[in-house]
């Protein structure tokens, strides 16, 4: 199986503090990955940093491509949607992915608004939260790319729109590639992931294989996750 | 990667919507000017060309400060900085879409007031102003002099919105290294330094306008004027090159 992300001795500095060191992971085609940890640990870093949204040192390499510019044209992350203003209405905002992301596939994204009950006449300011994560989630998707990256797609979302939203994951994430997902709450996705990341003490603490975790611990991702924390099981 | 066609469509949408609304403010202020002055009885042939002319200033500037906003919130903001382009590309485009539509702007005023002109013109002893014309020689040095103003106007934006940048760009380059206590020193002495060339370059525009008016008004060598316009330009490839190193380097969006 291929590579599609590969970070080596990745460090990443700000206002003098450092926030990751010697981050080295390899990620496979066609995996659903989780990224874990606590609060400013470093995931939404580690994403801005593979992105090409944030510099550090280190090599980072997408599908074979190393410059943030090529980069890009193989990632596709939840982004925020800051540079549009709230009067901007979801079709606008829509238009846009379609003229700047030439793998952006229309009918998907029609597809994902559908099943997720998105409207696109509305403006961005009368979307609720859960609604805006929703919106979000399908024009990531809707590209076609190697590598998606959702970051925190269930944070302070009710959990009728947590599981629309895990539901298009699985229905929607092309079986070729690679998605890797940020949480700090672990219930929610523990049963759609393939492997977990765990970003602790300012570099990956641990990556492994969900199956593994539960043949060789014997424990549930959740309790495994918690015991890293309590120093329970000592980690890779 | 997306093309330089599509990268111009995405980055001139915005702007051009902004040029239309402040256009449309532009001929309400207009309008109401009219109906207003002709409420007081006051109206007359030239009223249209006093009212079009008089507004025009206002928004002209407001427009090149909307851009200069929409300029620097593309630097710092995931929904443009992720769009698969080299840095060089994005500057690129983004100030030309910014030009291209102050063009437009500016091209809807200068007809609205020549139409406004000509009414006075026309209709206000027109025919005894025609006797008045310059020569051909005068009017060729006009048209030279008209093509070194508009040129002199779009580079002097240029230069506006390119030093905005560098000074945006450099604080923020700043903030990426050095820590929070130092950075806002930091902050401080590039905003000293800014008003000092703030006020040099304001002293700069308005020596400009000075000696633009004397050599109107005394017949002098139009060419002179492309010497400042060249250096303008160098200032701007040099400022250009540097923020591009920024954006490359240092700079970074504005975290989700």
């Amino acid at each position: 199986m291929t590579d599609v992300l590969t970070i080596e001795n990745l460090s990443y500095k700000r206002n003098q503090k450092l926030i990751l060191a010697n981050v080295d992971l390899t990620l496979a085609a066609g995996k659903i990955v989780g990224l874990l940890g606590e609060n400013g640990a470093g995931k939404t870093t580690l994403m801005r940093l593979i992105t090409g949204s944030a510099q550090g040192n280190g090599t980072i390499t997408v599908s074979g491509t190393t410059t943030p510019a090529q980069r890009k044209s193989h990632v596709s992350f939840s982004e925020q949607l800051h540079g549009f203003s709230k009067s901007t209405k979801l079709a606008r905002v829509v238009s846009f992915y379609q003229l700047v992301y030439p793998d952006f596939d229309l009918k998907r994204y029609q597809d994902l608004a559908a099943f997720l009950q998105i409207n696109d006449d509305l403006k961005l300011s009368a979307l609720s939260k859960g609604m805006r994560e929703k919106f979000i989630i399908a024009l990531t998707l809707a590209r076609q790319v190697e590598l998606y990256l959702l970051d925190e797609p269930f944070s302070g979302i009710d959990s009728m729109s947590r599981k629309k939203i895990i539901s298009s994951i699985i229905q929607w994430t092309p079986e070729n590639a690679t998605l890797l997902i940020s949480d700090h709450y672990v219930t929610e996705i523990a049963s759609v992931l393939d492997e977990i990341v765990v970003v602790k003490d300012q570099t990956i603490a641990v990556h492994r294989g969900a199956d593994e975790i539960r043949n060789q611990t014997g424990l549930e991702i959740e309790d495994y996750y918690e015991s890293l924390y309590e120093g329970g099981v000592q980690h890779d | 990667m997306t093309s330089f066609g599509s990268l111009f469509k995405a980055m001139s949408r915005d702007k051009f919507r902004q040029m239309n609304q402040l256009l449309a403010l532009e001929l309400i202020a207009t309008v109401v000017t009219l109906i207003w002055v002709a409420i007081k009885g006051e109206f007359s042939s030239s009223t249209l060309m006093f009212a079009t002319m008089g507004w025009a200033p206002l928004p002209s500037v407001v427009g090149v400060i909307i851009l200069a906003f929409g300029i620097e919130k593309t630097y710092t903001a995931d929904s443009f900085r992720l769009m698969p382009v080299e840095e060089t590309k994005l500057y690129s485009t983004n100030l030309l879409t910014s030009l291209v539509n102050l063009v437009y702007f500016t091209i809807i005023q200068a007809v609205v007031c020549s139409i406004a002109v000509s009414i006075a013109f026309f209709s206000d002893g027109g025919a005894s102003m025609m006797g008045n014309m310059p020569p051909a020689r005068a009017m060729t040095d006009f048209v030279g002099m008209l093509i070194a103003v508009v040129v002199l106007y779009l580079i002097l934006n240029l230069l506006i919105w390119s030093t905005i940048s560098f000074v945006h760009l450099i604080t923020r380059a700043a903030s990426s290294f050095l820590p929070k206590m130092r950075q806002q020193v930091v902050n401080i002495v590039i905003y000293v330094v800014v008003i000092f060339l703030t006020l040099r370059l304001s002293g700069f525009i308005i020596h400009g306008v000075a000696w633009v008016s004397r050599v109107a008004f005394s017949n002098n060598d139009w060419s002179q004027i492309w010497v400042s316009i060249v250096a303008m330009a160098v200032v701007i490839l040099i400022e250009g090159a540097i923020n591009v190193i920024c954006l490359k380097k240092w700079v970074e969006t504005d975290a989700n």
